[in-house]
């Protein structure tokens, strides 16, 4: 019951600090953004592209054998595809980026705490907030929010390579129902995916790696409770933007915005 | 106390440590699960063939060959793959592994498969947990998501599916368990003692482990239908 209460108190007083130094102007900080952005994109690029090919290639193995008891082919590109922009492309992509950026930027501050490094930096007058923190939220949000747009595109080409090299589909015939089966509501749909996975990815590793232990045995601990918070966080986002995204759509609908 | 026994022992206490710990993640997780699917499934499946009652078996043979054992694995490399990866690469790096060497205790025995048949076992349990909550979830909900009566929903639950597609995730449950606890192992027991090698260890063990969990759904999908059908 106490670690409930303190961990409420913690949650919200680094909720709030965070909100209020992210939106100040710290022009003097984009280059530490830029730099923790690339070196992040360039750390998960090729898990994330390798992962998302066989993503996309799961569901077509999957989705043929589904759609072959009605003698349908033609649209299991587009069914591929569609699910996968909806639904499965950014949730287990997702899942390997937790583990990617946010469990490694939770190690890497972790260890800084473990080792005094955000002490050293209040005792010389420093925000640890501000020099550690922020950037590296807004990097991890902006790194897994393109890894994971990135990704969507990869399973569609990895769909496309695996429906051509085992079932012998031609492009054309892959992308043949695009048009019929993908609107661009999935494609937002996708993208608001993304964006709400970034964000809870950036934002539950910086909380669990600051409020960490400060043990070797802390640096172990805030990993592990960063990766299963990730996913877990994931999962339950996943529902909730599901179930919003399909209400905003048909409030759109309603009034006429979208036909 | 006997080879057997100290095994049998060492291998309750694994599966204690992370059946429990998984037990309810992976519940939970089965309850969001299963209403997404559902309602993925009903999006596809109205554009595609106006009629729904198609949905319930479709969603069904999905769980069952693919999201039942992809989730619940996943979920466990995160809670399990990343605790024996630093549990590993502590016992390491205070040179407790060489104690054990040192008494000529067998690490296999002793450490390393006690670890690995319970997350094999565990995975397996799991996975058919996973399933049985993401099946009775999308079902609780289907008749504000499909607009049919639990009756019907029920009667036409298994409509397309065999005891081949439990078989086939249970299978890929087991290969799962077994590839993420010796991915976890043999990144843990890799040289290095400072506090940043122990969490770059468990970020290594979780990574690599859902990878191959990817890579090996995309194989063992393949093999199972044609092997199957």
């Amino acid at each position: 019951m106490i670690n409930l209460r303190q961990e409420t108190i913690q949650l919200k007083t680094f909720t709030l600090e965070l909100a209020s130094r992210l939106f100040r102007p710290h022009t003097q900080h984009w280059n530490m953004i830029i730099i923790g952005t690339l070196r992040m994109i360039r750390t998960c690029l090729v898990m994330v592209i390798l992962s998302s090919l066989f993503v996309g290639g799961i569901l077509v193995v999957v989705f043929q054998h589904h759609i072959s008891f009605f003698r349908a082919d033609s649209i299991l590109g587009a069914f591929a595809s569609s699910a996968l922009l909806r639904e499965v492309g950014p949730l287990l992509v997702g899942f390997l980026l937790s583990g990617q950026c946010g469990a490694y930027v939770a190690s890497e501050i972790a260890t800084m705490k473990a080792t005094d490094q955000l002490d050293t930096l209040s005792s010389l007058g420093l925000s640890d907030m501000d020099l550690v923190i922020v950037p590296r939220f807004v990097s991890i949000f902006m790194a897994t929010t393109f890894s994971l747009m990135l990704s969507l595109a990869g399973g569609i080409v990895g769909a496309y390579l695996v429906a051509a090299s085992l079932y012998d589909m031609s492009i054309y015939f892959f992308f043949s129902k695009f048009q019929w089966l993908i609107q661009w509501s999935s494609l937002w749909s996708g993208f608001y995916k993304c964006f709400a996975f970034g964000s809870a990815i950036a934002f539950i590793s910086c909380y669990t790696s600051y409020t960490a232990e400060k043990s070797v045995q802390g640096v172990s601990t805030a990993v592990q409770k960063t990766a299963i918070r990730n996913m877990m966080a994931l999962i339950i986002l996943d529902t909730f933007t599901t179930h919003t995204f399909r209400g905003l759509m048909f409030v759109l609908k309603y009034f006429g915005v979208l036909s | 106390m006997t080879g057997r026994w100290r095994f049998s022992r060492l291998l309750l206490e694994q599966l204690y440590l992370h059946g429990i710990r998984g037990l309810w993640v992976v519940l939970l997780a089965a309850i969001f699960t299963g209403q997404v699917i559902i309602a993925e499934y009903a999006y596809h499946i109205r554009y595609i063939m106006h009629e729904l009652t198609f949905v319930p078996p479709f969603a069904t043979s999905m769980i069952l060959t693919q999201f039942g054992p992809l989730l619940a694995c996943m979920l466990m490399v995160s809670l399990s793959g990343a605790a024996i990866a630093s549990e590993t690469g502590l016992m390491r790096s205070t040179e407790q592994w060489d104690a054990l060497k040192l008494e000529h205790i067998s690490l296999w025995s002793f450490y390393i498969w006690p670890r690995i048949v319970a997350c094999t076992c565990i995975c397996i349990a799991l996975t058919l947990l996973n399933m049985a909550g993401q099946i009775v979830s999308f079902v609780a909900i289907s008749p504000w998501e499909l607009g049919l009566s639990w009756a019907k929903v029920i009667d036409t639950l298994f409509d397309m599916c065999s005891l081949s597609d439990l078989i086939q995730g249970l299978c890929k449950g087991a290969f799962f368990g077994f590839s993420y606890s010796s991915i976890a192992i043999f990144i843990g027991a890799q040289p290095g003692h400072s506090s940043a090698d122990v969490g770059k260890r468990s970020t290594q063990a979780v990574v690599l482990g859902i990878f191959a969990i990817i890579v090996e759904d995309f194989l063992l999908s393949y093999i199972f239908i044609h092997l199957f059908n």
